[in-house]
């Protein structure tokens, strides 16, 4: 959908999807970038690098504090706590990028088709999404989870719940925005399909707010992820899932606190790296911002 | 201005049955015949009727939702399982708890959100701007509960400067407050910036400096008035996302507020308390909402003339 065609394209108020220099002069964007990388590479090669097991106890090395033979420390259990971070990186980027492209695919085509028909479709659809949006983020997930019970993929479910009518207003917003423009028009006169026109020359137009919305919904993924881990909702014991690790950790924050330290820096950081990276492509593709 | 009002007010109306509908369909979601679960494994088949004649359960959907709605305008949402207290009274003992956490949480967000956003909208491109932006990415991205605990490891186990949780004096808000309203804060900041480089390089302003008023009428005056208007909307978001971050928040800090309450109802399924939490926290945040409309009509009266 995004390679341009011969004839048509050109005179579209399009921008290239990605203009590699302006993204390199974006120092967030390059730093979202890079932990990105950092954390796919983590996820593919991260059990291969472990220096120990995630899940076999240790029950000579309880507790020890961070040395050179476990760089963070062990947990209650005597596991070393890098191999479980280690092991637990594909967990997260699992459940940021199921949650947020499965909300994409699915709130995406709700947003086009409210934009572009209007009438009770829109108000209807649109009423639904207020609805559900007036539950504030993680209390509608933890609906969800008192229904369905807890689990990872439960938790995934939740996010896609919330995401979906995420998409689907700010897809409506950005749409309405273009879709009296004349090119519109002009693929309108010139008898194109309602489909053609909603998925190829609309939505083209809308990979930039898509993208964007893409990037920050993996952050708030992670952190709803991690955060109904903590609660005891998400992932279970002995899972390395670094919102889990947190909840087990809480009981030795006085006496062994980097058992609590390493998991939510790497949350943080997973957080942080989709927030920036989100951020910088938001102003690269919005000019108004540029000064 | 009164017709811009009422017609709001009307327009929320769909929204709250919508709610209701939501949590009224929350206890028939549950797999199985609701009675059932709730009644849990053992019970006999006497407590299962029982629940059921309770919950209306053997009534059609249509006369079971009505009678949920009779009932809520009344202030009855039926008894908590376990202590079978009525669940408005259960709510009540932690309502304000919860209510003080929030207001305190979001006064920080907001003071110093607004604070740091105009500083670095004056001062933009400059080392300062720099690190306030730097500083609010990243608390943006805390998870309010590993902040929480490390503040607690850093100020309660390190220095033994605040205690680490329960509610006994003004010395024990300090801690939830800030983990709470951090992430605000940040976000207000991000906001406030953006909105105030707008107005701030707008022509008006460039005119009033030209005609030689003073530089900090000019920002405040002028130019902030004029900026206000997307600050109070991202200021109403934000209180939706603290209710949300109240329930980690409290949950760390042993917090005896609607937060904690939910989370061990969600274990114990308690599921009459979790649905009318449920009702209470949405009906809260468009109850914000609303507050937020108005107050972005009175500030700026265009809106109102839609």
């Amino acid at each position: 959908m995004i390679s341009p065609k011969t004839g048509e394209g050109s005179l579209e108020p399009r921008q290239a999807l990605v203009d590699v220099r302006l993204f390199l002069q974006r120092r967030s964007a390059v730093f979202g970038a890079l932990i990105m990388l950092v954390m796919i590479l983590i996820s593919i090669f991260g059990p291969l690098i472990a220096p120990f097991s995630p899940s076999a106890p240790d029950y000579s090395h309880i507790l020890a504090a961070p040395s050179l033979h476990h760089l963070m420390g062990t947990d209650e259990f005597g596991r070393d706590i890098l191999s479980r971070i280690l092991n637990g990186a594909r967990l997260t980027l699992a459940v940021g990028f199921i949650g947020a492209f499965a909300s994409a695919l699915l709130g995406t085509p709700i947003g086009l088709a409210t934009a572009y028909f209007g009438g009770w479709l829109d108000d209807i659809v649109m009423r639904v999404v207020d609805v559900v949006l007036a539950f504030p983020g993680i209390l509608l997930a933890i609906g969800v989870i008192a229904i369905l019970g807890p689990g990872l993929q439960n938790v995934i479910i939740t996010i896609i719940v919330f995401g979906v009518p995420m998409f689907a207003r700010i897809v409506r917003g950005s749409a309405l925005g273009i879709k009296n423009l004349e090119y519109i028009e002009a693929a309108k006169a010139g008898g194109a399909t309602t489909g053609r026109i909603l998925f190829q020359h609309m939505l083209r137009n809308l990979v930039g707010p898509i993208t964007v919305q893409l990037t920050l919904q993996m952050a708030q993924a992670i952190l709803v992820a991690s955060s109904l881990g903590f609660l005891g909702f998400g992932a279970q014991p002995p899972t390395p899932e670094w919102g889990a690790m947190l909840a087990e950790g809480r009981m030795f924050l006085t006496i062994a606190p980097w058992v609590d330290i390493f998991p939510g820096v790497c949350i943080f950081l997973a957080v942080l790296g989709f927030n920036m990276l989100g951020d910088g492509l938001n102003d690269m593709l919005d000019p108004r911002l540029r000064r | 201005m009164a017709s811009y009002l009422v017609r709001r007010v009307l327009q929320i109306i769909p929204t709250i049955i919508g709610v209701s509908i939501l949590a009224f369909l929350f206890i028939h979601a549950i797999p199985g015949n609701p009675a059932i679960v709730m009644a849990g494994p053992n019970a006999s088949t006497q407590t299962i009727h029982n629940l059921s004649v309770q919950f209306g359960l053997d009534r059609p959907l249509i006369e079971q939702y009505w009678y949920f709605l009779v009932n809520a305008v009344h202030g009855q949402f039926g008894t908590s399982f376990g202590d079978g207290q009525p669940v408005t009274k259960i709510i009540g003992y932690h309502f304000m708890p919860t209510v003080e956490l929030a207001f305190f949480g979001l006064g920080l967000a907001v003071v110093i959100g607004v604070g740091a956003g105009i500083i670095s909208a004056v001062r933009r491109n400059s080392t300062l701007d720099y690190t306030v932006m730097t500083l609010s990415m990243m608390g943006v991205s805390f998870p309010a509960f590993w902040l929480a605990m490390m503040l607690i490891a850093l100020f309660a186990v390190r220095l033994h400067a605040l205690p680490s949780g329960g509610d006994a004096g003004w010395t024990s808000f300090i801690l939830p407050v800030i983990s709470l309203g951090t992430s605000g804060a940040a976000s207000i900041a991000r906001f406030t910036r953006q909105s105030m480089v707008t107005t701030l390089t707008s022509d008006y302003v460039r005119t009033g400096r030209a005609k030689g008023v003073r530089e900090s009428a000019l920002i405040l005056k002028h130019a902030f008035k004029n900026a206000l208007g997307p600050i109070i909307t991202i200021i109403g978001i934000q209180f939706g996302f603290l209710l949300g971050g109240a329930v980690v928040v409290e949950v760390v800090y042993a917090w005896p507020g609607l937060g904690n309450l939910l989370i061990t109802s969600v274990e114990s399924r308690n599921y009459p308390v979790i649905q009318t939490l449920l009702l209470l926290f949405s009906l809260e945040f468009i109850l914000a909402s609303l507050l937020v409309d108005i107050a972005y009509a009175i500030v700026n009266p265009r809106v109102r003339y839609d």
